[in-house]
């Protein structure tokens, strides 16, 4: 008598509609995921400043090499998607040691051409680690 | 029917939201990253300033930075330190005596290993030059001869031989000060970093606690070992590995101990948090020099809360940060200091130095 008031037993033939009701769920919210997703895929960017002036938004998709013929001979490279400082004639070249950059809101500064790249836009799962600001 | 129609929509519900939140990185972080921000070169270094408020009050914190920072920089002759150190000038102000009480206290408390008159030891090695060199044992002692710290502060301020350099105290000055800055235009929510030294106000427009990320000190750029959470409050970490010259395969980084070499016992970092930007970075200064021993016997003596890093990939914790700490990069490994509270403990902080 009590197995007559369990609805979805083990015995029952799992009819098409059963199938409708446990998928329609998970398509939606799948295709809501890629909706939401490709609305996401701005491109990176990369905004260099000097002395506070924007002078350069840059492409990171577009590999290339800049020279604003700055008094320390700061040479730019963007590759596979990074942005760095691949040369400079400043003391200590502290700048050409930070590396490449990728990640929206990173920077890389040149204190003595006051000279600062940010990275900016796109949201791959990297920029969703919850770190607000790194103590170095 | 009705019953199944209504699971199903409960059910997608449930499932978009979920994905929702996978793919655009959880609302939480979208306010903090909306604030509007300034990026500025200033004290050798770039800082950011961010805040919940109007971006013209953060350009005039800029400007307020800027003309702050100035007083410090002891390579700037009109600077008042560089002024105090040349003699054209024999008092200061009041903020700029609390300093100097401030620095004195540190040097004396922590034997020398905080140091604010090694002017001519900096000079000497000059880190960050175009011609890296190792000064002689000579030079060395000659530098230090005016790191003795006789100075006294009161009317005037007499510095007996001293030369002045707050290398390892002004950006905590000048963190602080930004702060009162802010809080004065009204600001309850702000993220301020000066090169690495953090200052926040309050907490995020969520409502949640700040995430600080501890740099990895042999990582890449922007690469964490561990995380703190903290509101209201100040981060200062001093390490090996922003400001170096490599000679000959060695790397010489710069702060320097007490026999005018960099400090070099084995610590990488040293990150202080405290509720004072002056203090924090000082102590993280002071505590890297100090050497992981007698570091540990300073922080359980003075209730303070820091993060050693050690070459042999261990990370030591004060046992008063453990709810706060997060260990985020399997190549480190934790264990904390056993530490309570000690209410009696002498404080030695900014306030009471000029009590």
């Amino acid at each position: 008598m009590r197995q007559n008031k369990l609805k979805f037993s083990i015995s029952r033939k799992p009819k098409p509609a059963d199938l409708i009701i446990f998928a329609l769920p998970i398509i939606i919210a799948v295709s809501v995921f890629f909706a939401v997703g490709m609305n996401n895929t701005d491109a990176k960017t990369a905004e260099i400043t000097v002395n506070g002036k924007a002078v350069k938004t840059v492409d990171l998709s577009v590999g290339q090499t800049i020279d604003l013929g700055l008094e320390y001979g700061n040479i730019i490279t963007v590759r596979d998607g990074k942005i760095g400082i691949s040369h400079t004639d400043c003391p200590g070249k502290t700048c050409e040691k930070s590396g490449y950059i990728s990640r929206s809101g990173q920077s890389i500064v040149c204190v003595p051409s006051k000279l600062i790249i940010t990275v900016r836009g796109g949201s791959d799962k990297d920029d969703c680690d919850k770190i607000d600001v790194f103590s170095k | 029917m009705l019953k199944k129609l209504l699971s199903v929509v409960l059910s997608a519900a449930v499932c978009t939201s979920f994905c929702l939140s996978l793919s655009s990185c959880a609302d939480n972080n979208g306010a903090e990253k909306e604030m509007p921000s300034v990026s500025f070169t200033a004290m050798d270094t770039m800082i950011t300033l961010k805040a919940d408020c109007d971006k013209s009050v953060l350009e005039e914190a800029q400007k307020y930075v800027e003309d702050t920072s100035k007083l410090y920089d002891c390579n700037d002759k009109n600077s008042v330190i560089s002024q105090l150190n040349s003699g054209k000038i024999d008092t200061c102000s009041d903020d700029m005596k609390i300093t100097l009480t401030t620095a004195m206290m540190y040097y004396n408390t922590t034997d020398g290993a905080f140091n604010p008159c090694y002017y001519d030891l900096k000079k000497l090695w000059n880190i960050g030059s175009d011609k890296p060199r190792v000064p002689s044992k000579q030079e060395i002692k000659k530098a230090l001869e005016s790191s003795k710290c006789n100075i006294t502060v009161s009317d005037k301020v007499e510095l007996n031989g001293s030369k002045l350099d707050l290398g390892g105290i002004a950006k905590g000055c000048v963190a602080q000060d930004t702060v009162k800055f802010l809080r004065q235009k009204d600001v309850k929510s702000a993220v301020l970093n000066f090169g690495g030294m953090i200052a926040l106000i309050g907490k995020k427009p969520s409502g949640e606690k700040w995430t600080v990320a501890v740099q990895d000190p042999r990582g890449e750029n922007d690469s964490a070992l561990g995380t703190v959470k903290l509101g209201s409050g100040y981060v200062s970490t001093s390490g090996d590995y922003q400001r170096y010259m490599e000679i000959n395969g060695k790397r010489y980084h710069h702060i320097f101990g007490k026999d005018g070499y960099p400090a070099d016992n084995g610590i990488m970092s040293v990150t202080v948090i405290k509720n004072s930007g002056d203090d924090a970075d000082a102590l993280s200064t002071a505590l890297f020099v100090m050497g992981k021993q007698k570091a540990v016997e300073y922080i359980k003596n003075n209730n303070i809360k820091a993060i050693i890093v050690t070459t042999d990939k261990k990370v030591t914790v004060s046992g008063l940060m453990k709810k706060q700490f997060e260990l985020t990069n399997k190549n480190y490994t934790v264990d904390y200091i056993e530490q309570k509270f000690d209410p009696t403990a002498v404080k030695n902080t900014s306030e009471n130095a000029s009590k």
